[in-house]
């Protein structure tokens, strides 16, 4: 074990939290850039074993009830490899490659049989992700099954024209899972891919979906959804997600909530969503970056803080709204932040000292 | 040193820890913010994403090019926000956030001034150029800011020029040397010499360059183009230049160095591991023949076996004590 670790449990047996000798050392640390890594290779992979069935085994591919079946056999033959060799990097790899190709031929067959009706598609292909979720023990490959779940409720919900809900559904979802992460212990593992999925797909969606609302409009198509409405109820979707979150954590640290802090800081978060309604985006951005930050969990944060800038260079693009006014929202926003800091330093005692820890 | 939070996970998991006891032996270890951590952060959220959002809010407005404001009250809004930026910074110094939140609000005001200037003026100038200039202007202040971010700002300034440059003159800069790809070629040598001084700076002393984000974001560009160009030369691209596998190899020899022996870090590792597995690949691609459907399954299984390769390696050498 490293010196860090043996630390760490000194530290908590002073404490009283853990008794007997130190635990081994870790083997698989989890470290994500190690999984991005390989999951990248898998999906390379996984392309290249499409193509070889394409080519070599091109009845498969012309048959709907083949691919769907060879696909679906595919995914079964990687959920017992997960199982019994789950040890093994290169059978690890090589399960993840294969059920991605498996979900591939599914995929193929699904339009071959369902003749382009994308909803049913979607739909089709977001039970199986949900299936592959619960039954393929492998984090990497769960993150896959969460992010592309997701994104297939996403094509669903814009076929029937109501995308507006979808990214504040996902960001209440993602916040719900996050919540639970240091309660639902033995599910742990389960609910950070899930987590870790959602998150990637949330982050972009909120102003990818509301770019691709106004290019319709803008192309004289029917308007987004058969109601205005629903894109304010969307948004207001995000920004409870946002005061959601702020609230649990005030409670978590035991704010009370009437509390001038609290109050303070809610009503900071309530302003934030507001601007939500203008600026997509900026309330997913900040939640999870707030989740992050929480949960002790700096990658999530970094995808938060990427996510604001990303968002705001993305925002410069989108068609809701002439530059003018959204030059007016950032200006507004901007202002409320700042004196939203001035309102909680008196408040809620923000940052009496203004000294970086450890600041050289 | 390892975060305590991914520690304390997995030995909930392989019940060392029991479940009740994770959350208070997160809030023991440091894993999750105290309440002065929390107040610090949410100062410095609001203090940073204020600034962003006022200056962003600057470039918008004079993007939009307002026929109704004339030119001196677009100069006078321009110049003004330059100038109260700087005041903040005056009032706040640099030694405190808010005077280093003041200077990256006084440099986006800078750029939006200089493409007032290039949008009023009409000289004639490319837009590189005003990447460029704003980098230039730009660099006395990033100098005293002393502050990541506002140097990583300046160096995406410097990468812009670049690229908006190869966009008008393509093939002018060591044509025949380096090939069609100067811009890459020049991409990559200069943020890799970014982050070969990022590093150096880091190691003798610079606090503030030695959080690992910073260092990790320069290496993905560098380490993106040399990629990129070894990837063209073993796939036989037209007009790719023949220096680009020697100066992969040096490269990746260099990360493993370094990255292995001299300062342990999984995630360059990781990316050049990455970057090994991407050539290896576009190499076997070009080599092979697809008509009959082996050469998929071979690089198919050539791909998974060096990625699992690859993570078996990296889950070793994390496993030993740093050096």
């Amino acid at each position: 074990m490293s010196t860090t670790d043996t630390q760490l449990w000194q530290q908590l047996q002073e404490a009283g939290l853990v008794q007997g000798a130190e635990p081994p050392a870790r083997e698989d640390r989890g470290y994500w850039y190690i999984r991005l890594m390989q999951g990248v290779g898998g999906w390379i992979g996984a392309l290249f074993l499409l193509g070889f069935v394409g080519i070599t085994l091109t009845f498969v591919i012309r048959s709907a009830l083949l691919s769907g079946l060879g696909g679906l056999a595919a995914c079964t033959v990687a959920a017992l490899l997960y199982r019994h060799q789950g040890r093994s990097d290169f059978f690890c790899q090589f399960a993840l490659a294969l059920s991605l190709a498996g979900q591939g031929l599914v995929l193929v067959a699904l339009f071959e049989q369902l003749d382009h009706q994308v909803a049913a598609i979607a739909l089709s292909m977001a039970l199986l992700q949900l299936l592959l979720f619960a039954g393929l023990d492998n984090f990497t490959h769960r993150v896959w099954s969460a992010g592309a779940g997701s994104i297939a409720l996403i094509e669903a919900f814009l076929e029937w024209r109501w995308q507006a809900y979808v990214p504040g559904l996902l960001a209440l979802a993602c916040a719900w899972i996050w919540q639970q992460e240091f309660r639902l212990t033995h599910r742990g593992a389960l609910l950070r891919a899930g987590g870790y999925g959602l998150s990637l797909v949330l982050l972009p969606s909120a102003p990818l979906l509301s770019w691709l609302t106004h290019a319709w409009y803008w192309h004289g198509a029917e308007a987004a959804g058969p109601w205005p409405g629903h894109a304010w109820l969307g948004a207001a979707l995000s920004g409870a997600a946002l005061l959601w979150t702020s609230h649990y954590f005030l409670q978590r640290e035991g704010i009370p909530g009437r509390s001038p802090a609290a109050l303070a800081l809610l009503a900071l978060a309530a302003l934030l969503a507001g601007a939500n309604l203008k600026i997509p985006g900026l309330a997913l951005a900040l939640m999870i970056l707030l989740l992050g930050f929480g949960q002790g969990n700096r990658l999530l944060a970094g995808l938060g803080v990427a996510a604001l800038l990303g968002g705001l260079a993305f925002y410069y693009y989108t068609l809701e709204a002439s530059l003018l006014e959204k030059s007016a929202y950032m200006a507004a926003t901007g202002l409320a932040l700042l004196l939203g800091r001035l309102a909680a330093r008196r408040l809620a005692g923000l940052a009496a000292t203004d000294e970086e820890p450890g600041h050289g | 040193m390892d975060n305590p939070r991914s520690t304390l996970l997995g030995w909930t998991e392989q019940g060392h820890l029991a479940p009740e006891a994770l959350y208070p032996a997160m809030v023991a270890s440091g894993a999750l913010p105290s309440r002065p951590a929390w107040q610090r952060s949410i100062d410095r959220l609001l203090l940073w994403a204020g600034t962003l959002f006022l200056a962003a809010s600057l470039v918008f407005f004079l993007a939009y090019n307002w026929q109704d404001l004339g030119h001196y009250a677009k100069f006078a809004l321009a110049e003004g926000a330059v100038l109260l930026a700087l005041a903040g910074v005056w009032h706040q110094g640099l030694e405190r956030p808010g005077g280093k939140a003041a200077l990256l609000g006084a440099s986006l005001a800078l750029g939006a001034l200089l493409a007032l200037v290039g949008q009023t003026y009409q000289t004639g100038a490319d837009t590189y150029e005003l990447f460029a200039s704003w980098a230039l202007m730009l660099l006395p202040w990033v100098l005293l800011g002393r502050c990541a971010p506002l140097w990583l700002l300046w160096l995406l300034l410097v990468n812009l020029a670049i690229v908006l440059y190869f966009q008008l003159f393509p093939g002018r800069f060591l044509g025949r040397l380096l090939g069609a790809e100067q811009q890459l070629w020049l991409l990559f040598a200069w943020n890799t010499l970014a982050q070969l001084l990022w590093e150096l700076a880091a190691r003798h002393g610079i606090t503030w360059l030695q959080p690992r984000w910073g260092a990790r974001l320069l290496a993905c560009a560098g380490g993106a183009m040399i990629t990129a160009l070894a990837v063209l030369q073993v796939t036989d691209w037209h007009g790719s230049s023949v220096l680009a596998l020697p100066v992969w190899l040096l490269w990746l020899a260099a990360c493993g160095w370094i990255y292995r022996r001299r300062q342990k870090d999984l995630f360059m590792l990781a990316g050049g591991a990455l970057s090994l597995i991407l050539v290896v690949s576009s190499f076997f691609v070009d080599w092979l023949s697809f008509r009959h459907g082996s050469g998929f399954l071979l690089v198919g299984l050539l791909v998974i076996g060096l990625s699992a390769a690859a993570g078996w390696w990296l889950k070793r050498v994390a496993a030993e004590e740093a050096p």
